[in-house]
């Protein structure tokens, strides 16, 4: 037995025996039968770090050795980046390589290249090949090999800068076989063949035969050569010499079907295509990577990243993301359990069984918006899960893929939220939907925001692909959104949802069903537009009219904090069902030099929750119907569009497809008022019809409101008509419009500009004390004298809404009080005044016209105004002995004026809607009323009167053209008011114990209002004079004059 | 002719280490003929090299030492005069050297050149960073790649090797290296042919022969695993990887030696290197020694590729029949151990005796051999006291210890139960454990002290050439031969 002076060998012993103690000499073949027989340890080829071979040029010389030689403990691991390396650079185009070469001559130009010519190999698979020239294999710009003149290629050293290369697997590449789908390997194999080809076609060189074998082995494993030849790129890859030309031409890359194409919801037609990259996809399917197809020819095997996605180059229409794009990065909790309202949004499974920090809290869906585009809401509701694990909570959603050979497939994604990634915020914010319904052709919905102070998320609606929204923005100082109106054409689906910045995820909603049945009835609407209030009145068919009342149309999303809560009604819609009469307010919009035009962005109909709500309201316009300011013009077109929308919203609800808008105007609108009206209703009616699908019509000319108003009067049963005569008049806000009729023919009709204000309010306005007397609070009546001239109507409307019948009802009590005679003696010489003017219209019709009769007939009063009279009878101007005298007292002033014979015994009747008159007129069907037109709007002058130094007769007919012209009191004498005092004191004033003493100072003063007034109708444009009776202007400068006295008396 | 060896990187200089003892003990083939030793380790640190050169340094002063002068002890020059270390970075200011800067890496890639790329495909970034001041690191793909950028560049032990060889018509070159680290299996094909290029059309019939150090040890490396390094677990695979290389590569050898070793012994502090890479020597570089003393006295392969020798022991544990002197082992056998003895008994008995003589402690009557060597038979009496003597004696002690410390290691290069038993009767325990700690040397019997003394008193200062000193040491040296 001897013993090898060498190191541990196999036991096997391969290397020979020698004699002992003497150098025996071996030959060169030795050194094979030592390598052969050292006892290495078997290791990994990967885990190998075999640096023995003492040249610079080691790494290719090991490469080489360990290729050829099967032996080699680098064998497998060589071969594996051999193959790995020809695979990159035959699907270079297929995978997107970012491959390039790059050509290098060894020269002595540099002390590197110098030394490693020194030590130059010397070995080539051809004779032509040559070290000299080296052509280096960059990565993304970074050299991962070589061009070897013994092995084709040569991997670096260190080949790291790899990345999304299937077959680099931790620092290596390896056999790329088993990454590649069938389809790859036939590419590959069609490309080794062409190579195998060309470069064995070269003369010999003494490495070619090995080359064969490990080329046609290749070929082998991959599954042969294609039957279909394989085409050959153009661009080449600049490999010049002739081994290696034949690996300059990748191959052509093929369209394939994407496996990962996510399959929108059913009713989304989409122009876009959403791929979902993850690379567990081919694990949860059960299929390699190269099998699951991302993009063309790529695949996911091809198309590994280290950043989340791989970066393809992709049509614009065709967008890739990672699974964790569809997640926020933080959730977002509200700290109440059930915080958003369940019949609005959508609950996604789990998400009602979540606890935070102890608490049960509701979640944002922390879902990114982009999958909305894609998914229906509904759908996309139903694959999100909630899953709490203890403090973490984990979100899941399952997306439908395209799947592999036509056969849809889902995958689930999640993301974990672990408590450093979850926060809770209070409260939510207010927000909220008009209306909640939705039809096919309803273009409005408004998205109502705000935080309401609270520290909250901010939601705003989503918009589809090309999808437009107008908003009014309003934000603090930190630029964080406060409040925030948003008009869209479509429901929202769903709520995009920021706090502070940052991502919060989506809220979906129950977007309604839009399945209003509709039943193609018509809607006839007439709107009472008043000085302090609107009412308005529908039709359908030959029903009777009915109100039109406001349901509360709001959808919530949140619930609200306080119910109701008062920010809708400063903001938004009532956030409660309104009737109709509503106080005719408009509140703007903060918006700076912007024209209003939009209703509800650009302020809202004031919806009045409560008299003292108004006292802190603001911006608030009063005077909307009577105001000839630019500003309140386009308000009034505001108010009006939002009138529209939420009658549509009515009608369509009720089943209608058509309304025709009917309303009316008083005959004191001057002319140009009347084409103003006409002109903002038609142009509303259009609007209304494109936003709400609604077929509009505007009924025009608008009639008369003395007119509607009488047709109301003649449409009640008892009353059935004006065969026997009627007076209506209608004591509006602003205006009184009267109408005298015969054999239900109208024969004067008439607007006078006194009304409630004048006889009624404006005796509040200049003694707001009197008040007191009824208990009104004196921080009240504080604000009422604070009010300015026009707001103090407002005002005051506001709380006679609220506290009038409160007031009537204690008046029986208090009215015989010498503090309330005074204000009694007052509105009863106003209501007088009134009907004494319409004595004296009774006699210019006898005296003027041929088929009048001189009788006087039953009065009906309407309006808010005819309240008035409940003041004058104690309360109730129908049953009580008051009322009854109060009513032959009135008569006697109309029969005074009239001069008629006697009353006819007559009736005054007061109705029992008052102030819906107007609206139910102008849509109940018309009763044997005629001459409907034909009765000219004249104002009759009522008192007489010197023009142009002749002197006239009260029975003048007065137009603006004469009140243009100097007007001045006939010899300083005022005989029909002379007249009126005299027969009111004769009744009412006898009644009362205060008669009117008409002395000088008291005449001075009404004549110095009457000169004034005289001359500001000279200074005037003739079609900017509203006329008026000079009958009723003295009476008004009576009880103005009379108001102040009595004020003063007070005081 | 001359003999040029080369000893490169770490198990390299211990080689010449063995060969320079060898060379001591007379077993040079012409010892007449000079001895050039040249040593190339980039880690001028390294703990072998410095064992290595102060061994050079204690055999020079001896050999040197004209009051030592005498016929039989180290009898041969050993050249050049000056320390005969290259490292290549020798040239460079640098004093933590790496292949990037060493190849201004940093210019070519700013330069976006080819050369750079391809310097990153040929070596990691680890192996273009880490510095190599303490050797290539196991790395000689690295050591190959600066061998060749310095190897007879500029000035240096390379200038004077050159200039040495260029008078020399047959030369003789042996270079020595491991096959399975870094400086030694870079330097040892590199630097062959770069001789060979450097003499390529001289009228110089060189030879040039090599020891291929296969694996002999082995350490524990508890460090770094991501430090570049010579990695021990690897030694086998490096070296069957370099052995296919050397098969297929054109070598510039007229002989090649191999030789490893099975049992692998560890080595007891692992180091990168520096001084704490200081493997205890290993009777594989006595092998290496001898094969550069077989190259020295026979010619190898004119053409046509190196010859390859190898050798196969016939005993487990080791004898002296294994050690391929020619002679079964007998020759090597003999010198050893009379240098041994002349050394122990130099160390143990005479060196004490003459120091307690000096210092009056002794009488010299009873050293009789003392009264013939250094009184009665001189003209002039050597004075014990004298700092040249002194000296003189010291540079023999110090040789002797440095021998001893050698030869002791020699044996025990095997595990400790596998001792190779070369020498009986001898006990090194005391003068081990002075030098080494060494304490498992046998006793030298005290008859065999007896009767060298007996010998030495009677040898009387027998006329030979030689200084006074010299004499003595002659005499005792030769009597140590007879034991």
């Amino acid at each position: 037995m001897t013993f090898p002076l060498l190191p541990p060998l196999k036991k096997d012993g391969g290397v020979a025996d020698l004699r002992t103690g003497t150098w025996v000499e071996v030959g060169a073949v030795a050194l094979n039968n030592i390598a052969k027989n050292l006892a290495v340890a078997k290791i990994d080829g990967k885990f190998i770090d075999i640096d023995s071979i003492p040249s610079m040029w080691a790494r290719p010389l090991l490469f080489e050795t360990a290729l050829y030689d099967e032996a080699h403990p680098m064998h497998q691991c060589v071969v594996g980046e051999w193959r790995g390396l020809l695979a990159m650079l035959a699907l270079k185009e297929w995978c997107d390589f970012p491959l390039t070469t790059e050509q290098l001559q060894i020269t002595d130009t540099k002390d590197f290249l110098r030394a490693l010519r020194k030590l130059l190999p010397k070995g080539a698979l051809a004779p032509a090949a040559t070290w000299e020239t080296l052509n280096i294999i960059l990565f993304n710009g970074k050299p991962i090999g070589i061009t070897s003149p013994t092995t084709l290629v040569c991997t670096a050293v260190d080949c790291g800068r790899i990345s999304g290369v299937p077959w680099f697997n931790k620092g290596f590449l390896d056999n790329p076989i088993p990454k590649l789908s069938n389809i790859q390997k036939e590419a590959v194999a069609g490309w080794l063949r062409r190579l195998s080809n060309d470069a064995l076609g070269l003369p010999k060189g003494e490495l070619k035969g090995s080359l064969a074998g490990l080329l046609n082995s290749f070929i082998i494993d991959l599954g042969g050569v294609p039957a279909v030849p394989i085409s050959f790129s153009d661009t080449g890859l600049g490999l010049a010499q002739d081994l290696f030309k034949p690996m300059n031409n990748p191959v052509v890359p093929m369209d394939l079907p994407s496996s990962i194409e996510l399959v929108p919801s059913p009713d989304k037609h989409l122009e876009t295509i959403l791929l979902v990259c993850d690379q567990t996809i081919s694990e949860d399917w059960k299929v390699e990577p190269q099998n699951v197809v991302v993009w063309k020819s790529q695949t996911l095997a091809t198309t590994q990243s280290f950043s989340g996605k791989p970066k393809l180059s992709l049509p614009t229409d065709v967008h890739l993301r990672s699974s964790q794009d569809f997640f926020t990065d933080q959730l977002f909790v509200i700290n109440q359990d059930k915080a958003f309202d369940k019949d609005s949004t959508l609950v996604s499974k789990g998400s009602e069984a979540l606890n935070f920090n102890g608490i049960y809290v509701t979640p944002i869906l922390p879902i990114t918006e982009e999958l909305l585009t894609y998914l229906d809401v509904s759908d996309l509701n139903e694959r999100i899960t909630f899953d709490q694990q203890n403090d973490s909570i984990v979100v899941k959603l399952r997306l439908t893929l395209s799947g592999i050979d036509k056969q849809n497939r889902d995958f689930v994604i999640s993301k974990e939220y672990d408590p450093a990634n979850i926060n809770s915020i209070s409260t939510g914010p207010v927000l909220a939907i008009w209306p909640n319904f939705r039809t096919p052709d309803w273009k409005s919905y408004y998205t109502y925001f705000t935080t309401a102070d609270q520290d909250t998320f901010y939601a705003r609606p989503f918009l589809a692909a090309g999808e437009r929204s107008e908003s009014r923005t309003f934000s603090d100082s930190s630029k964080n959104v406060e409040k925030e109106i948003t008009k869209t054409k479509r429901f929202p689906e769903a709520m995009l949802c920021e706090y502070k910045g940052v991502k919060a995820g989506i809220l979906l909603l129950s977007v309604p069903e839009g399945n209003i049945n509709i039943d193609g009835t018509e809607w006839h609407i007439g709107v009472d537009f008043g000085t302090s209030s609107t009412t308005v009145y529908y039709r359908k068919g030959t029903d009777a009219p009915k109100e039109v009342a406001f349901e509360d149309r709001l959808f919530r999303i949140t619930a609200p904090l306080i119910n109701p809560d008062p920010t809708f009604y400063d903001n938004f819609f009532s956030p409660k069902s309104e009737q109709t009469p509503f106080f005719s307010l408009f509140q703007k919009q903060k918006l700076g030099n912007m024209k209003p035009d939009e209703p509800i962005l650009d302020g809202h109909i004031y919806f009045l929750a409560g008299y003292q709500e108004l006292w802190n309201a603001e911006d608030i316009v009063h005077d909307l119907k009577w105001s000839t300011r630019e500003i309140d013009r386009e308000h009034l077109k505001v108010f009006f569009k939002q009138l529209c929308l939420q009658c549509a919203a009515e009608a369509i609800n009720d089943g209608a497809t058509k309304i025709h808008w009917n309303f009316s105007h008083p005959l004191a609108f001057t002319e140009r008022d009347r084409g103003f009206f006409e002109l903002i209703w038609k142009d509303v009616g259009l609007v209304c019809e494109g936003a709400t699908g609604v077929s509009q019509q505007v009924v025009i000319p608008a009639q008369s409101e003395s007119v509607v108003t009488a047709n109301f009067f003649a449409n009640q049963p008892a009353i059935d008509g004006f065969a026997i005569g009627a007076i209506c008049i209608d004591i509006g806000g602003e205006t009184s419009d009267i109408s005298i009729w015969q054999d239900n023919k109208l024969y004067w009709q008439t607007s006078l500009r006194f009304a409630a204000r004048h006889i009624f309010l404006d005796l509040l306005k200049e003694n707001p004390e009197f008040l007191e007397h009824f208990g009104v609070d004196s921080s009240d009546i504080e604000l009422l004298k604070e009010a300015s001239n026009n707001t103090f109507y407002a005002q005051a409307d506001a709380l006679i809404h609220d506290k009038g019948k409160e007031w009537l009802k204690k008046l029986p009590v208090v009215g015989a009080a010498p503090t309330i005679q005074p204000f009694l003696q007052l509105i009863s010489l106003g209501v007088a005044g009134l009907l004494y003017y319409v004595g004296l219209l009774l006699d210019y019709l006898s005296q003027s016209t041929a088929d009048f009769e001189p009788k006087i007939p039953n009065i009906y009063i309407g309006g808010n105004g005819c309240k008035i009279l409940h003041w004058m009878a104690a309360g109730s101007f129908d049953g009580n002995a008051i009322a009854s005298r109060s009513k032959k007292h009135l008569k006697h002033v109309i029969r005074e004026a009239s001069e008629f014979d006697s009353d006819n015994n007559s009736d005054i009747v007061i109705s029992g809607s008052p102030k819906k008159e107007a609206a139910y007129g102008l849509v109940a069907a018309a009763k044997k009323l005629t001459n409907l037109k034909k009765a000219q709007l004249n104002i009759l002058a009522g008192e007489t009167f010197t023009e142009n130094g002749v002197d006239y007769k009260w029975t003048e007919i007065l137009t603006a053209e004469r009140l243009k012209k100097r007007l001045s009191i006939y010899e300083n004498q005022l005989e029909q008011i002379e007249n009126f005092i005299e027969s009111f004191n004769a009744g009412l004033g006898a009644e009362i114990k205060m008669p009117i003493a008409l002395n000088e100072t008291l005449r001075g003063a009404i004549f110095g209002k009457l000169k004034g007034i005289f001359q500001d109708f000279s200074d005037a444009e003739p079609e900017d004079i509203s006329v008026e009776p000079l009958f009723i202007l003295a009476l008004k400068a009576l009880l103005e004059v009379k108001t102040q006295r009595w004020k003063n008396v007070k005081k | 002719m001359g003999y040029y060896a080369i000893g490169i990187g770490g198990t390299g200089s211990k080689c010449l280490e063995s060969l320079i003892h060898l060379a001591a003990a007379g077993m040079m083939p012409d010892k007449k003929q000079e001895l050039y030793v040249l040593f190339v380790d980039p880690d001028k640190a390294n703990g072998s090299l410095a064992r290595a050169v102060k061994t050079l340094e204690c055999y020079k002063k001896f050999f040197n030492n004209p009051q030592l002068a005498q016929p039989h002890l180290l009898q041969t020059k050993i050249d050049p005069d000056t320390t005969p270390i290259f490292s290549p970075f020798d040239q460079g200011n640098d004093d933590k050297p790496d292949l990037a800067k060493f190849f201004d890496y940093a210019a070519l890639k700013l330069a976006n050149d080819g050369a750079a790329h391809l310097f990153e495909v040929l070596y990691s970034e680890n192996e273009r960073a880490t510095p190599l001041h303490e050797g290539f690191r196991g790395h000689p793909s690295i050591g190959a790649a600066v061998m060749a950028q310095t190897v007879f560049e500029g000035d240096g032990p390379w200038k004077t090797f050159q200039a040495k060889v260029a008078k020399d018509r047959n030369p003789k070159i042996f270079l020595a290296g491991s096959i399975f680290g870094g400086t030694g299996a870079s330097g040892f094909p590199t630097i062959a042919k770069l001789i060979k290029d450097a003499l390529d059309g001289k009228p110089i019939a060189a030879q040039i022969g090599g020891a291929l150090i296969l694996p002999y040890f082995t350490f524990n490396d508890t460090g770094d695993p991501k430090q570049l390094k010579a990695k021990a677990e690897h030694f086998l695979m490096n070296t069957q990887a370099a052995l296919a290389y050397y098969r297929n590569k054109d070598l510039s050898y007229n002989a090649i030696y191999l030789m490893g070793d099975d049992s692998q012994v560890q080595v007891q502090n692992f180091s990168l290197g520096g001084k704490a890479q200081q493997n205890a020597q290993h009777f594989i570089e006595l092998y290496a020694a001898l094969a550069a003393i077989h190259f020295f006295g026979n010619d190898g392969a004119a053409d046509g590729g190196p010859q390859y020798f190898r050798l196969d022991r016939a005993n487990e544990p080791l004898n002296w029949a294994d050690l391929p002197d020619g002679d079964g082992g007998m020759t090597i056998r003999s010198k050893l151990r009379s240098l041994y003895h002349f050394s122990v008994a130099y160390l143990d008995v005479y060196k004490p005796m003459l120091d307690g003589i000096g210092r009056g402690q002794v009488r010299g009557n009873d050293a009789p051999w003392y009264i013939d060597f250094f009184q009665r038979n001189t003209p002039n009496r050597i004075s014990l006291n004298d700092d040249k003597t002194q000296g003189s004696l010291n540079d023999v002690k110090n040789y002797c210890e440095d021998f001893l410390v050698w030869f002791a290691n020699v044996q025990h290069s095997k595990h400790d139960n596998r001792k190779f038993d070369p020498i009986d009767k001898f006990d090194l325990t005391e003068v081990v454990k002075r030098i080494s700690s060494d304490t498992t040397m046998q006793q030298l019997g005290a008859k065999a002290l007896n009767g060298l003394w007996r010998n030495m008193c009677s040898a009387k200062g027998k006329r030979i050439d030689g200084t006074d000193i010299g004499k003595f040491l002659n005499d005792l040296y030769q009597n140590c031969e007879k034991l």
